[in-house]
């Protein structure tokens, strides 16, 4: 794929930092504020379309977004099964924990000013799970644009 | 094909029933306001019934989806300890849908992968990039 003008392509790399920073955030803070994985990753994802569309598609790192891929689903899928261990498939055996892995109780809501407070380090297997999602949504749709990019130009280019 | 009036039915009868789901819906803002639509659970055991309110799925959810008390013996008295209450429900209550979408995206970007392959010329250079 060819690259754009050069207006285009100070516009992404001025958007760049700002979006991503956005999306990391989104998915980060899952188990606190409206958002998750899911919703975070479109938003990284269509910024990597974004500059692909900018810059032109390559065959950029099409292993690593592919194991990323597959990593994210496996990560959740064994987060998931973990929970047997306790039981119950898909229990939060991570939340007020020994294990140090978000495992910090959220506060009762008594001594604090602002109702919806909670430290980030809390959801237990929620936030792992939100950021293999995440990571997963990121690679998946990066993954979309880069091949239909390269296979919309593949006369041009050869691939 | 079809002629107009057909299409014309098939849409006054979608619209017919989407009007009488928004008739049925409960009031915005006040949970518990119809209580024509009670959950009742069977114990099969002692053979006894449990009617619930309407609602009471939703007042577990939110009473329980912060909850992080994991020192309890019973596993179902554990929440999530998640402060937002949806996601609460996405990944943990109903992590086994949420599973099911993960792996409806990740067939997704297979298919996508494997039906815009780019063949490689026949005797020319093999290789090259992945």
């Amino acid at each position: 794929m060819e690259r754009m003008s050069p207006v285009v392509r100070t516009v992404v790399k001025i958007a760049f930092a700002p979006m991503f920073a956005f999306g990391a955030y989104i998915i980060l803070h899952g188990h606190l504020t409206p958002g998750g994985g899911f919703q975070g990753g479109a938003i990284i994802g269509s910024l990597m379309a974004l500059y692909l569309v900018a810059f032109g598609a390559t065959a950029w790192k099409k292993k690593l977004l592919s194991g990323l891929e597959s990593g994210g689903l496996l990560v959740f899928i064994g987060t998931g099964i973990l929970g047997l261990v306790s039981g119950l498939m898909f229990y939060n055996f991570l939340a007020d924990s020994d294990i140090p892995i978000f495992n910090e109780a959220v506060p009762t809501m008594l001594g604090y000013t602002h109702s919806n407070w909670a430290p980030l380090w809390t959801g237990g297997t929620i936030s792992v799970m939100n950021l293999a999602v995440g990571i997963e949504v990121i690679a998946g749709l990066t993954l979309i644009v880069i091949t239909m990019g390269l296979f919309a130009f593949e006369g041009k280019e050869g691939g | 094909m079809i002629n107009n009036g057909f299409k014309l039915a098939a849409l006054l009868l979608l619209a017919g029933f989407l009007t009488f789901a928004v008739w049925n819906l409960r009031e915005f803002g006040e949970p518990g306001e119809k209580a024509d639509n009670d959950v009742v659970l069977y114990n099969a055991e002692d053979n006894t019934t449990l009617t619930l309110d309407r609602t009471a799925m939703d007042d577990f959810m939110l009473d329980h989806s912060q909850d992080g008390s994991s020192t309890d013996e019973d596993v179902l008295e554990n929440g999530p300890s998640a402060n937002n209450a949806v996601t609460a429900v996405v990944f943990d209550y109903r992590g086994f849908d949420t599973m099911g979408e993960a792996t409806v995206l990740f067939a997704a970007v297979s298919g996508v992968l494997v039906s815009l392959r780019i063949a490689l010329p026949p005797k020319e250079k093999k290789g090259g990039d992945a």
